[in-house]
């Protein structure tokens, strides 16, 4: 009865454009000419009836238009060549299109048709995508080249301190961000202390975040979607692109199993920092710091209508430093997915995709400062399934509906206390964690509808819940984002989004290391909940060589999560008893400037926003700056196509310092204070005092060779990129804390910084 | 490879000299000094209130003296009206003088009392009651190793039973005669006295930690306790438990955990919160149990 009322649908589905008219479909997957790569985000545009699609994170559109005799349509994806294509319109037309891609070509290529201007045009608000080559062009810290530090040059994006990874959208906590990896879910996407993101850009195909209005398809997190595509490897010939960096090297692989039917993309990065930095060390310092990334992904096309996918990844840290000194750290986190997926076409209107994943998780850290040591333990483990058909009825709709479920299994556990006088502290027995079953599961439907030439709505709802043995949460998730045209290169939008998350991050607001368990909802932790409203304006100037936009949003999370004032966790605490729970909320203005083509390329980006929250049992009950509460951010990103073989790159950023807390006062209690000196510490609230500014310049130029080499003379391209990280060596704050001074006794401040002046230089050859 | 050796020896020595830690100067925020005010009534003794001013946290000044706050009217009424005026002793162990407003009568069981501030225009006051039950110790002992949130200790072992039907709280009370060549038991190494030389003094020390009766009510308890001085074997001291008001537990736990936090850098900060309106302290009071002998074992 299920299969009879699903086949009904289905063919229904197939139909509901016939029904209402006379109508043809051309529909058909875009790839890189020369890889084979699907090119997600292209645009399809219809000369005839003005109308354009976006492909998929499979490279897969479908356009419905009137029957006519012909028309044109003009295809276009960033950096590639635009090709325009003559078409009858008389029947159903399924056309795979080949783009050229001109970053890989020396000659200088005029390109004339104009942009896309989907930024303009489309019902989404908060969407940013990021080329690949734009963040391979930037320079990095080390030479590592890094889609999470390009991230946090993006508006309404701050990043942590001193020059870390982690990144905070509108006011949201790093457990906030959803960062998903070809659909699996990765819990910590830095490599350590964040100075490094654990996604090798070579082995990315696309990178997508959005901050707002977020389209019913994705939930289970309340501030951002990162989601990132890896490539499905060159299905033409074998390549491979290797690189030779100060602290780390790197590999990658691919090429086709069954030429254009199958292939493979393998690709490693390993860092030697310890090794190398070991011989410089003084004898008492024993230090160890390595950390590797793997990333594997085979497709294979079983027909026209069916490809599979299977990807993998699993990335490492292991660190440690022992010294005579106060601070002894030991370190070791990781997380591993396996992705296995479907995808299906029901003639050419109806996209599926299904997938069966696999994620895991760790985080297992102990440190000793001065007489106390501290350990977490935090694991995840989630077995995910989720199915979503994407549906394009005529060129009016873009329908997308699901249904996602994940068997979440977690284990946290943390201990702190003063060293035993025998010194052996017994490390946490992950066996006696008791392990956190959950489930996490939704359904959603959303639809891009363009309502007329001027309007164009996308609206969805999606009905999340979260079981577990003790309590359940049904709740539903309305989304709604409406663009008003202007004219043609301008438009308004507003958007209004929903977001659950169950699960939570619990952090130490005092050690400087990374103290972050993650938790499940339960009866005493409830699900956190936001409200986003955002309002802009969008802009393109000189057929869309330029875009602009101004954003304004407001957004409110409920059941924000902290610890307890005095909460000291030993093995046997119950997390959820040492929480305290209240509320964050986040208001800004976002402004973007972004020159797409051109020698010059690149963005200016600035910031202003305000984010408070408020505990009743934290700060006396009154509201305070969050963590991360910047006023003022500010990045200026530039790229210059010096000649065909040198580039130049650039990025200067600028932001307010972030809250931290200091007591005001100090006052004399006598009768409790024998043990100690009896002076104890007065604040008058949470996150008083502000860090220093920070900002620093980076620089970086590249130069690319191509040569031929053997006897075959198999072509080689050669580049030797040159970055200075942090020009002015600005002493940046990572963390401030409070000491005695050892002759005056009085109390003094010091600051910790982590990264000055960086050169690097990298060798990168391709064949 | 020479070379290679030459870069990084550059680079590590650029990050040496401009990274890492550096002393920097807070500009403190505006702050108005409180007044504090810390009197516990013990029953049959005359009343000891400690009056200071917080001072800004960078301010060199801490010392009682340099805090006390002197031409106060303080108060002190139950059947009748004590005024208290400021006196001294001297800490043989700290060496300096600890100043406090003093009264003239005895505290009884039974009676409220309330307390009446009047500094510089503006009147705070608060009130207890001693109405709790006395408690009684049953045995005490001594255990050379032992491991709570503070750490491993040696301790002695106070056990007592809860007196049913009331809520409790209970601190730690040890007399003893020390001399100089005690010093502190902390790891803030206190040091021994440098001002008595080989003389002696009595000295009465409160157990930081405060213990609550929740869900043992009327049961068997027993508090392992670290004293905050070093003792040698055959050392005589007097033990004694003090059953607190609500109020002042609640104060004194409070800067119990704060200071936890302050040394134990992996336990979430705490802040002071008063039990007298407009300042900051606690005006309470304690039941002290007869006292039981104890002579350090080893």
């Amino acid at each position: 009865m299920k299969n009879k009322k699903s086949a009904i649908l289905i063919i229904f589905l197939l139909n509901f454009s016939s029904i209402f008219g006379q109508n043809v479909t051309i529909s058909g997957f875009i790839k890189d000419s020369e890889t084979g790569e699907s090119l997600i985000g292209a645009v399809v545009y219809c000369t005839s009836t003005k109308t354009e699609v976006v492909t998929n994170n499979y490279g897969f559109y479908s356009l419905t238009v009137p029957k006519e005799d012909s028309s044109g349509l003009i295809i276009s994806y960033l950096n590639f060549k635009p090709q325009l294509k003559q078409i009858f319109l008389k029947e159903n037309i399924e056309l795979n299109i080949e783009l050229v891609d001109l970053s890989k070509k020396l000659e200088e290529v005029v390109v004339t048709a104009k942009q896309s201007d989907k930024n303009v045009q489309r019902a989404q608000m908060g969407v940013i995508e990021i080329p690949i080559q734009k963040i391979k062009d930037l320079p990095a810290i080390f030479g590592e080249t890094d889609v999470l530090k390009v991230i946090q040059l993006l508006p309404g994006v701050q990043s942590g301190n001193g020059g870390t990874t982690g990144f905070f959208v509108r006011g949201g906590n790093t457990d906030q961000n959803l960062v998903q990896l070809d659909e699996a879910l990765v819990y910590n996407p830095n490599h350590l202390f964040g100075l490094f993101s654990t996604f090798n850009t070579k082995a990315l195909n696309n990178v997508t975040l959005i901050k707002g209005g977020f389209p019913a398809q994705y939930g289970g997190r309340l501030s951002s979607i990162l989601d990132l595509t890896m490539k499905e490897g060159n299905n033409q010939k074998f390549k491979v692109d290797a690189g030779i960096g100060l602290i780390s090297s790197n590999i990658t692989i691919e090429g086709p199993i069954v030429k254009n039917k199958a292939s493979f993309i393998v690709s490693a990065r390993r860092t030697y920092l310890d090794l190398i930095i070991k011989p410089f060390l003084p004898k008492d310092i024993t230090t160890t710091y390595n950390f590797y990334d793997l990333n594997a992904k085979i497709n294979w096309r079983i027909s026209k209508k069916d490809r599979l996918f299977l990807s993998a990844f699993k990335g490492n840290d292991n660190a440690g430093y022992k010294s005579a000194s106060s601070i002894n750290y030991g370190i070791g986190f990781g997380n591993s997915t396996a992705t296995l997926r479907w995808n299906h076409l029901f003639g050419n209107k109806l996209f599926l995709n299904t997938s069966f994943i696999y994620n895991t998780y760790y985080l297992n850290l102990s440190t000793i400062q001065g007489k106390y040591y501290a350990q977490v333990y935090s694991g995840i483990n989630d077995m995910n399934g989720k199915t979503e058909f994407q549906y394009y009825p005529n060129s009016r709709h873009k329908i997308k509906f699901g249904a996602n479920y994940t068997y979440h299994t977690f284990l946290s556990s943390g201990n702190s206390a003063k060293i035993p006088k025998d010194l052996i502290i017994a490390n946490i027995t992950i066996n006696n964690i008791p392990p956190r079953y959950s489930n996490e599961m939704a359904l959603y439907l959303n639809d891009e509808i363009t309502i007329s030439k001027k309007v164009g709505l996308s609206v969805g709802i999606r009905t999340p819940a979260f079981i577990t043995k003790d309590v359940s949460y049904y709740t539903w998730e309305p989304r709604a984002t409406l663009k008003i045209s202007v004219d043609s290169t301008s438009s308004i939008k507003a958007a209004y989004t929903v977001m659950n998350q169950f699960l939570h991050i619990v952090s130490s607001s005092s050690a400087s290391l990374p103290f972050d368990l993650w938790i499940p909802s339960s009866a005493i932790t409830k699900p956190e909940r936001s409200e986003q409203y955002a309002i802009g304006y969008f802009r393109n100037f000189k057929e869309n060589k330029y875009e602009a936009s101004i954003e304004m949003y407001y957004k409110s999370m409920q059941n924000q999560v902290a610890y307890k004032e005095g909460t000291q966790l030993l093995e046997q605490s119950n997390i959820d008893k040492s929480l305290v729970f209240g509320k964050g909320w986040s208001y800004g203005s976002e402004f973007f400037l972004r020159k797409n083509t051109g020698k010059l390329t690149g963005w200016v980006s600035y910031t202003l926003s305000w984010t408070n929250q408020q505990f009743k049992d934290l700060n006396y009950g009154q509201k305070f700056a969050f963590k991360y509460d910047r006023r003022h951010v500010l990045s200026v990103v530039g790229t210059y196509e010096l000649s065909k073989r040198w580039t130049l790159s650039a990025d200067f950023v600028f932001s307010t310092g972030s809250p931290y807390t200091l007591p005001v006062g100090k006052v004399s209690v006598a009768d409790g204070g024998s043990l100690y000196d009896g002076v104890y510490q007065v604040f008058d609230k949470r996150n008083n005092y502000r860090m220093h500014a920070n900002h620093h310049l980076d620089i970086g130029a590249t130069y690319k060779k191509y040569k031929t080499m053997g006897k075959k003379k198999y072509p080689i391209t050669t580049e030797w990129v040159f970055s200075i990280y942090n020009v002015y060596s600005r002493r940046n704050p990572y963390f401030v804390y409070l000491t005695v001074d050892a002759i005056t006794q009085e109390p003094k401040a010091k600051q910790v910084s982590l990264l000055p002046i960086i050169p690097s230089v990298t060798y990168n050859f391709k064949f | 490879m020479r070379k290679l050796k030459i870069f990084y020896s550059i680079l590590l020595f650029v990050g040496l000299v401009s990274s890492c830690q550096k002393d920097i100067k807070i500009a403190p925020l505006p702050y108005e000094s409180q007044l504090s005010i810390e009197c516990i009534l013990y029953p049959g003794k005359v009343p000891q209130l400690y009056l200071s001013n917080s001072v800004p946290f960078f301010d060199p000044s801490s010392s009682p003296s340099q805090l006390f706050v002197k031409g106060a009217i303080v108060t002190i009424t139950g059947s009748s009206i004590d005024n208290l005026v400021a006196d001294s002793v001297f800490d043989n162990f700290r060496c300096r003088w600890v100043p406090f407003y003093k009264g003239s009568i005895p505290a009884v069981i039974g009676q409220t009392y309330t307390l009446s501030v009047t500094y510089q225009g503006k009147t705070y006051s608060s009130s207890t009651t001693i109405n709790q039950p006395k408690a009684t110790i049953s045995s005490t002992d001594f255990v050379h190793s032992f491991h709570d949130v503070y750490g491993d200790h040696e301790g002695v072992i106070m056990n007592f039973n809860d007196i049913a039907g009331s809520e409790n709280f209970y601190r730690f009370q040890m007399n003893r005669t020390v001399d100089s060549t005690v010093y502190g038991a902390s790891n803030l190494g206190l040091v021994h006295s440098t001002c008595i030389g080989s003389g002696q003094f009595s000295y009465s020390e409160f157990g930081r930690s405060i213990y609550f009766d929740t869900g043992l009510d009327g049961q068997n308890m027993q508090f392992v306790i670290e004293p905050a001085l070093k003792h040698k074997q055959g050392d005589v001291t007097y033990l004694f438990l003090q059953s607190l008001d609500k109020s002042s537990a609640e104060f004194y736990d409070n800067i119990d955990k704060q200071k936890l936090a302050q040394l134990n850098p992996f336990v979430e900060p705490v802040y002071l919160k008063t039990k007298i309106e407009g300042c900051i302290g606690v005006f309470g009071s304690a039941v002290i149990s007869d006292s039981v002998l104890f002579i350090y074992p080893e």
